[in-house]
């Protein structure tokens, strides 16, 4: 018997697993073209106004950035988890990081609006200068996906919520985690394209 | 150790937010200077965060035990998109018209 799990074990941890529903695989490959041509259209017009582009940069405040940075790292942490956990069934602990992701959301968006509040405040709208225009479009555009990243969350939980869940309910939940993961990393590049790199 | 399938990604949390710091670090110091050092800054920055993003990807949405396509696949955005950014800001021109 122990042998017998032992060796279903092995074998699942070599089978290869893709993590999400394959049509989504299709949609992420859609964002990581569209947002790879952005940001290289982006680095193209800020390499031409090398100085102006690097002034204006620094009107952004890094610290919030940062901050922002610091928690949708920790959001994909609780989200990662919250996935291998649910997977040996302790569903409440997988329950509570899905909300916490989701608080994360929460302060990132709030965060992104005071930094919007503060720039334009400042003087420094949509149209004031082409940094202000991509800066304003590109992380608008990511700010949406953190909202969609959001709706998923609610949704993987309230799947998660149904026991037992079938193995189609737990491709829906990872489908969102994988989701998530994407708004993320797209920050990650977006950070310091448009607060650091000079 | 009752939770020790979370040590991967615990570890790499920390690089990631190690990472984060370093590079945040690394752009406030040469800017305390006249500003001429920067634009070196912005290619280890860069490479940095292509480096946190493969992380995410292989650990974070598990591409590391995905169905070898997917990896590739993946993978090659990283590097394609990295290796363009950090080209253009290597240089002095970009892909405009």
């Amino acid at each position: 018997m122990d042998m017998t799990v032992s060796v279903e074990q092995t074998t699942a941890r070599h089978r290869k697993h893709l993590p999400g529903q394959e049509a989504l695989w299709y949609v992420i490959g859609g964002y990581q073209l569209a947002f790879g041509i952005f940001f290289a259209i982006y680095a193209s017009y800020k390499i031409e106004n090398r100085s102006t582009f690097a002034q204006y940069q620094d009107i952004l405040s890094h610290e919030l950035g940062l901050v922002n940075t610091l928690f949708l790292l920790t959001s994909s942490w609780f989200v990662a988890a919250a996935i291998k956990l649910s997977r040996i069934n302790l569903i409440k602990t997988a329950l509570n990081f899905l909300w916490a992701t989701i608080a994360c959301g929460l302060i990132f968006s709030v965060i992104k609006f005071i930094e919007y509040y503060r720039t334009i405040e400042a003087g420094y709208g949509l149209f004031t200068h082409d940094f202000f225009t991509f800066y304003y479009l590109l992380t608008g555009l990511h700010l949406m996906h953190v909202w969609v990243g959001m709706c998923g969350l609610i949704i993987a939980i309230n799947f998660l919520r149904k026991n037992p869940m079938t193995a189609d309910d737990a491709l829906t939940v990872e489908s969102c985690a994988v989701f998530w993961h994407m708004v993320d990393y797209l920050w990650i590049i977006i950070f310091p394209l448009f607060y650091l790199a000079k | 150790m009752p939770f020790s399938f979370l040590l991967r990604i615990n570890v790499v949390w920390l690089l990631l937010v190690v990472a984060t710091i370093l590079s945040f670090a690394m752009e406030w110091l040469i800017d305390i200077g006249d500003g001429s050092l920067s634009r070196y800054s912005a290619i280890p920055i860069l490479a940095i965060a292509f480096i946190k993003v493969r992380f995410v990807i292989l650990d974070f949405m598990e591409l590391r035990d995905s169905p070898i396509v997917l990896r590739l696949v993946n993978e090659l955005w990283i590097i394609a998109t990295g290796a363009i950014l950090i080209y253009i800001f290597w240089g002095t021109r970009g892909f405009t018209l």
